[in-house]
């Protein structure tokens, strides 16, 4: 069964002489509780794709369906309601509101559709993140890596379907990264969520169900990893 | 709503500096707003109240009979009647409406035929007239809405531009401070904000912003509105006001709240437009555009500029950020611009405007004569009925030293011999002639004068018709001659019986012509000689029905450099006025000489005063604008620093000194400062060249008769200064550029503290962990300070009454006792136990009553004791909030003298209104009145339409009465009285040389207090006091001495103004008429009046019964200590006889 669905996506930024093709008639589908890492050189589409699924940019062309209904047939304010309840996006370049703290920014999604914030879950998602001490921080006061996990549980806190991830892991160390990792992990075995994660590090791409690979905007490789489904059975 | 309201707060607090400049911004505009509402009222206020005081009437009829005004004045519609006797024995009826009455002229005849005076509708000259200037004011009679609406139309388109102006600097601000948020709002909506929340998120910001500016806003805009109002009256308005009594009250300063409503909803709504359009453009893009879309996207790179060219690397940086900011960069080159054209145009404008309307009266009067001196006043000058010639005037008006220039012409008409024409001559004296033609005219004066001859006009339109005689040098003309009638009683005739009385007779002459002269739009043929007219006058014409036209100016000053003089000016109206006695000269509009056409100094005056305020207006205005425009600049430099704040650093970082960067930023500004300077030349230049070639044109076009010459002096008036307003917009272009420079160089030093590595991490956003409360704080902070001031005036005013009451009872004056609900102060002297106990009773106002008779009581108390009680507000008594009926008042009094120990029966003195307490008194406790000693009292008139009373004559409603009563007591309350005294009572204290200094300090002490509020309730009541009292009032047997100070005599009159001088130069103050001539004047003026008064005064007496009458030559405030010792006799004369 497919959650998500990508028909034939193109991006195209500038005019004429400038114009660059980041996204070029990209289509694959994802089932429901799929792990899917995407790699691939630097500049070669992998964030405006992630950006689309998530629906922050609209495609030049082509479409995305998500549990069958297409994304950018929705209106602004449906948009906006499917951003809040339907994905989780960690940005690359974090993206966290300055003038909030860490604690204010991970429930800020949940507070704005006009729910009350469970105050134990977040607890165990700070705790999860190593974030106990820094909650009260702002953005400015923190480290980049911190700043990246803040990202994380702000993406992760309303335990969306689906969680798109654009480099989580880049400015962490081994260990944290690790953690980030089973964190992801777990969530998608327990919750069913589905998860995409944009990587330069084998290691991650390794654990995860399905690597595609990008380049120059085109899908050139797509196969599933036979390493993971051998880890997950040895799991069980 | 919480995490709208905490993301707002949140970024009020970390962009501390922004939600100033912001806040600024707000109140800025809404100040700007308010001032203009406030001025609004203010001025229509005083509009209404000053033509109300001028004539406080919409209708005047005259000629009715005393019925018939008292049956005009109960028709529909009216809410206010006032009638008054004139001499011829008719009455004269003053309309005040409440209503609309329809059409105005169908009301009158209708209410005249009512009364049975239908034919005073037909009679021709007009027996009844309109107000029209108050008639539209109070919005009564034809065309009377229609008249307001169109003054509020013209208000409100002005309102309107100015409101856009003002949305245009809260439209930057909001666009500069939210530029960098952007961003987050893209990041908002990313995760799920949807574009109705981010829309009020940033409206909320907005509205948390205007809770704290919009008061702020409405205060320092009714502060500036104050200091605009101050400065108005100051600049000239006031002068205009010259010698009306209330011109404090007539020229209020109100705040109406209804306006201020008005601009705090401006305030909002502009606001919430600009929060509303800022949310709206950011929901337009995709959040990842927003994101992506920094405040600063070069999208095109051009590779050279000019500036870069300049200045090097530094320079083509600077260009570059004036262009990826380029919406901010066009909003402050505007802002700039429109400050910086308004300063530089409007002065000059207004400058030229006075120059063109002086120029027009100049024009007017010397047909464009550059020669010609500027003219002060024109006057028709001799009265051949009583013989007085117009050279007896011309010496009159020389020997008063006043004036100088005195230009006089007369006119005669002769007939052409050959064509039956008519030939006018006009013969001029010498200064006459000079300022026609200048000194160097082809026939000198002198030539004119010993041969009797003239000079033909060339241009004059029957030159052609006589040319060849004139050209010849002699022009027979026959004239008729009149001769008076030896029987004519002259004395008494107007000039159509002189005609009647005339004998006609044709005579034949023979005119000596010496030369030809050009004088432009004039129709008199010949000029001669003054002296010519004097030689031939008498004989051709037996006697001269025509008088003669003087132009004069003002000896030694000179209006031209515009500086009028009050002190001439009111020298020059007393000269005119003593002397139209003696018709040496009239004016055309005695009762109104400033729209007198002669008065020319009075019409230069009032518009130099009307464009002075004008001109102080726009500069305030223009103030405001240049705030507003200086508030944006920094805003967007400043703003522009933080933002780059990390961009600056990394150039730091790749090298880049400080020097360079420096520069750079100078050179932003230079951009901002040239751009400005130049788009403002280029529009002040358009608008001076363009204005002055309209003009031009118009006057060519539409002055085609007019000769090069008239044309030339036209455009000269209409000439617009062209230096001054360039040099303006560059030195405001350099101040705005300094101003610019100096707040970049502190920016980047204040930033430059921080290291490199910080600059470059942080954003601008910096937050303090602890919370702060700035909306609360300064709420606090500002009720604080109200409470604090109000209680500290109250204080003041509380301490500064008690150290003048302590100074009072160390005078001996302080004897405290209950009376009503207040302290009473119950002052008493002479003997211990008298033979009688006088009880003075003080009239309206005078606080200080007791002090005042001290002659008066040293004479009286050697067998008598006096008592003083001063009534509830007066003196050194306790206020009281009671209505102050007479009733009360004399309740009050009972009270407080059975309280300090004195027991009936009294001998009451009340001085002025007070005999109607007295009055009432005696009528009420006849046993407690032994006598009543009247001090020229308070007559009631036989119905209230025969007086007017103190709160009418000043204001148009009671409720304009009422709230100007309310300002007076809370004034004293607050002691603003004693902090800032009104200057503007311009006259001498009535009797200061009577007093001792001692007593001066006294009586000054008790009306430090003047406006309380019994005192203000008193007025408020008069009316309906008196006219109460008047229907009770009957004889009683109570025995009672009535002074009165009419006066019986011219001697009178010449006493009292004897005494005013005497007044006035006690205070160091100059008077001006002489008091022979003014007592005259005067006395034939007010000589039926007193008639009039006297039988009053008889009925008043015989109603109140038992009385006996005096006459005392003084002034009704003060004549008790002017004249003790004849009042002091004939009181103890009279107790002697009637309590035997
Ligand atoms: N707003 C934009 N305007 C113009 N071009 C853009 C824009 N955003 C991205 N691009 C271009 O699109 C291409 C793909 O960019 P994208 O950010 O998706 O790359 P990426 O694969 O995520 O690279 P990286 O691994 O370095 O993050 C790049 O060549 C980039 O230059
Ligand atoms: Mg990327």
């Amino acid at each position: 069964m497919e959650l998500l669905k990508v028909e034939n996506l193109c991006k195209v930024y500038g005019k004429g002489e400038n114009e660059v093709k980041a996204v070029d008639g990209v289509s694959f589908s994802v089932p429901k509780g799929q792990m899917v890492a995407i790699v691939g050189a630097s500049g070669s589409g992998k964030s405006t794709l992630l950006h689309m699924i998530g629906a922050v940019d609209r495609p030049t062309s082509g479409k995305i369906y998500l549990d069958g209904q297409d994304v950018f047939q929705q209106n602004n304010r449906e948009l906006a309601i499917f951003r809040r309840r339907q994905v989780g996006l960690i940005y690359q370049f974090y993206n966290l509101i300055p003038v909030l703290t860490a604690e204010e920014n991970i429930t800020l999604p949940l507070l704005m559709d006009g729910r009350k914030p469970d105050r134990e879950h977040l607890e165990k998602i700070l705790d999860m993140l190593g974030l106990k001490e820094r909650k009260d921080h702002l953005p400015s006061q923190m480290s980049g890596g911190q700043q990246q996990r803040v990202s994380i549980g702000r993406a992760i806190f309303s335990s969306p379907q689906v969680i798109l991830a654009d480099e989580p892991t880049g400015n962490l160390d081994s260990k944290n990264s690790a953690e980030i990792m089973e964190l992801f992990r777990r969530s998608n075995k327990e919750l069913k969520q589905t998860i995409i994660i944009i990587t330069h590090d084998e290691n991650i791409a390794e654990q995860c169900d399905r690597i595609l690979v990008l380049s120059d905007g085109k899908i050139i490789s797509d196969e599933a990893n036979a390493a993971a489904e051998e880890a997950d059975r040895n799991e069980i | 709503m919480k995490y709208e309201n905490l993301l707002a707060s949140r970024y009020i607090k970390a962009q501390k500096r922004q939600s100033v400049f912001t806040c600024v911004s707000i109140i800025a505009a809404v100040a700007v707003m308010t001032m203009i509402f406030v001025l609004y009222s203010v001025s229509m206020d005083c509009l209404e109240n000053t033509c109300y005081s001028r004539a406080p009437y919409h209708l005047t009829v005259t000629g009715l009979t005393e019925q018939q005004g008292e049956a005009i004045c109960s028709t529909d519609h009216i809410k206010r009647g006032k009638l008054e006797r004139t001499p011829d024995n008719t009455v004269t009826a003053y309309i005040l409406f409440g209503s609309d009455m329809g059409d105005r002229e169908i009301w009158i005849q209708k209410a005249l035929q009512n009364v049975g005076a239908e034919h005073l509708f037909y009679d021709l000259p007009k027996k009844y007239e309109w107000n029209n200037t108050l008639m539209n004011l109070d919005g009564i009679g034809d065309g009377a809405q229609l008249f307001r609406l169109r003054i509020f139309c013209i208000f409100f388109i002005f309102a309107i531009l100015i409101a856009f102006a003002l949305r245009m600097i809260i439209d930057t601000a909001f666009e500069v401070s939210s530029k960098e948020r952007e961003r987050h709002y893209g990041v908002l909506q990313s995760i799920g904000a949807t574009p109705e929340q981010i829309v009020r998120i940033i409206t909320y910001e907005g509205f948390r912003l205007c809770v704290i500016a919009i008061p702020f806003g409405l205060f320092a805009g009714i502060c500036f509105a104050y200091l605009m109002y101050h400065v108005m009256v100051a600049s000239g308005i006031s002068e205009l006001f010259q010698g009306m009594s209330n011109a404090k009250l007539a020229l209020p300063f109100s705040v109406d709240p209804k306006m201020l409503l008005v601009a705090a909803v401006v305030g909002i709504v502009w606001v919430f437009l600009s929060a509303y359009g800022v949310g709206m453009r950011i929901i337009k893009k995709t959040p990842m555009e927003a994101i992506n879309a920094r405040a600063n996207n070069v999208e095109k790179i051009k590779k050279r500029t000019l500036s870069g060219l300049l200045f090097g690397v530094s320079g083509s940086i600077a260009s570059r950020n004036a262009r990826r900011e380029k919406k901010r960069f066009a909003i402050t080159v505007l802002t700039l611009t429109v400050s910086i054209t308004m300063f530089a145009l409007f002065s000059s404008l207004t400058e030229t405007a006075e120059r063109s309307i002086n120029g027009y009266i100049k024009a007017e009067v010397y047909e464009f004569n550059e020669e010609a001196a500027d003219i002060d006043f024109e006057l028709e000058i001799g009265n051949p009925q009583k013989g007085i010639s117009y050279a007896e005037a011309v010496k009159a008006i020389q020997d008063s030293g006043l004036f100088e220039n005195i230009a006089v012409d007369t006119f005669e008409s002769f007939h052409s011999t050959e064509n039956k024409g008519n030939i006018y001559a006009r013969y001029v004296n010498r200064e006459a002639y000079t300022q026609l033609f200048g000194r160097n005219a082809a026939v000198s004066y002198d030539e004119l004068v010993s041969t009797g001859g003239y000079v033909y006009n060339i241009n004059c339109k029957d030159y052609e018709q006589n040319a060849e005689q004139l050209q010849r040098g002699s022009l027979p003309v026959f004239s008729i001659c009149m001769h008076l009638r030896e029987d004519a009683d002259t004395e008494n005739m107007d000039y159509i019986d002189l005609l009647k009385y005339a004998e006609y007779e044709e005579k034949e002459q023979t005119l000596n012509i010496l030369g030809s002269v050009s004088m432009k739009n004039e129709y008199d043929l010949l000029i001669g000689a003054i002296e010519t007219h004097e030689k031939i006058g008498a004989e051709w014409f037996g006697m001269s029905f025509g008088t003669a036209n003087a132009k004069f100016c003002f000896a030694g000053s000179s209006a031209e450099d515009y500086q009028y003089n009050a002190a001439d000016y009111k020298k020059a109206k007393d000269w005119f006025e003593a002397h139209s006695e003696f018709d040496f000269v009239r004016m055309l509009n005695p009762d109104e000489p400033e729209n007198n056409y002669g008065d020319f100094y009075g019409i230069k005056w009032k518009t130099h005063s009307i464009l002075a305020t004008v001109r102080a207006g726009v500069l305030m205005l223009n103030l405001l604008l240049a705030l507003a425009a200086l508030i944006n600049l920094l805003n967007i430099i400043s703003t522009g620093i933080a933002n780059r704040r990390s961009e600056l650093a990394s150039l730091q970082c790749v090298g880049m000194t400080d020097r360079q960067l420096d520069r750079m930023a100078i050179i932003e500004c230079l951009q901002f400062a040239g751009a400005a300077a130049i788009i403002s030349a280029v529009i002040c230049a358009v608008i001076i060249f363009g204005a002055e070639s309209v003009l031009n044109t118009i006057i060519r076009d539409s002055f085609v008769d007019e000769s090069e010459g008239t044309k030339k002096m036209l455009m000269n008036l209409v000439r617009i200064d062209h230096i001054t307003p360039f040099m303006r917009v560059g030195f405001s272009a350099l101040a705005a550029f300094a101003a610019g420079c100096i707040t970049s160089l502190v920016m980047l030093r204040t930033q430059n503290r921080d290291s490199l590595t910080d600059q470059i991490r942080g954003s601008e956003m910096k937050l303090d962990t602890e919370k702060s409360h700035i909306l609360r704080n300064s709420i606090l902070a500002a009720a604080g300070a109200f409470i604090l001031a109000i209680a500290g005036l109250r204080i003041y005013s509380v301490a500064a009454y008690h150290r003048d009451r302590n100074e009072y009872a160390k005078a001996g004056y302080l004897n405290l006792v209950d009376a009503n609900g207040f302290k009473m102060n119950v002052y008493s002297t002479g003997a211990e136990h008298g033979k009688h106990t006088i009880v003075g009773l003080a009239g309206q106002a005078s606080y200080a009553f007791p002090v005042e008779t001290t002659k008066l009581n040293e004479l009286l108390g050697k067998e008598n004791t006096l008592v003083y009680p001063d009534c509830a507000g007066y003196g050194f008594s306790g206020d009281s909030l009671k209505p102050q009926t007479v009733e009360q008042i004399v309740e009050d009094y009972r009270a407080g003298l059975k309280n300090a120990g004195f027991e009936a029966p009294y001998v009451l003195m009340p001085h002025s209104i007070a005999d109607l307490y007295a009055l009432y008194w005696s009528m009420q406790y006849p046993d407690e009145v032994e006598a009543i000693i009247i001090l020229d009292g308070t007559i009631p008139p036989k119905s209230e339409l025969w007086q007017t009373y103190t709160a009418e004559e000043a204001f148009p409603s009671d409720e304009a009465a009422q709230a100007a009563m309310h300002k007076l007591v809370l004034r004293t309350w607050l002691g603003l009285n004693r902090l800032f005294p009104d200057k503007s009572e311009g006259g001498a204290t009535q009797g200061a040389a009577l007093f001792t200094d001692e007593q001066l300090r006294l009586s000054k002490l008790c009306n430090n207090r003047f406006w309380t509020a019994a005192f203000s309730s008193q007025i408020l009541l008069e009316k309906q006091e008196v006219t109460h009292m008047g229907e009770i009032l009957c004889p009683t047997d109570t025995p009672k001495l009535y002074f009165s100070t009419l006066y019986t005599c011219e001697e009178d009159v010449r006493a009292a103004i004897e005494r005013m001088k005497a007044d006035f130069e006690a205070e160091g103050k100059e008077f001006n008429s002489d008091p022979e001539t003014a007592a005259r004047a005067e006395w034939k003026q007010v000589e039926w009046e007193i008639e009039q008064a006297k039988s009053e005064e008889n009925d008043f007496a015989e109603k109140i019964g038992n009385y006996r009458l005096e006459y005392v030559a003084g002034d009704h405030g003060i004549f008790y200590a002017q004249k003790p010792e004849q009042i002091a006799s004939s009181i103890l004369d009279f107790l002697a006889e009637t309590t035997e």
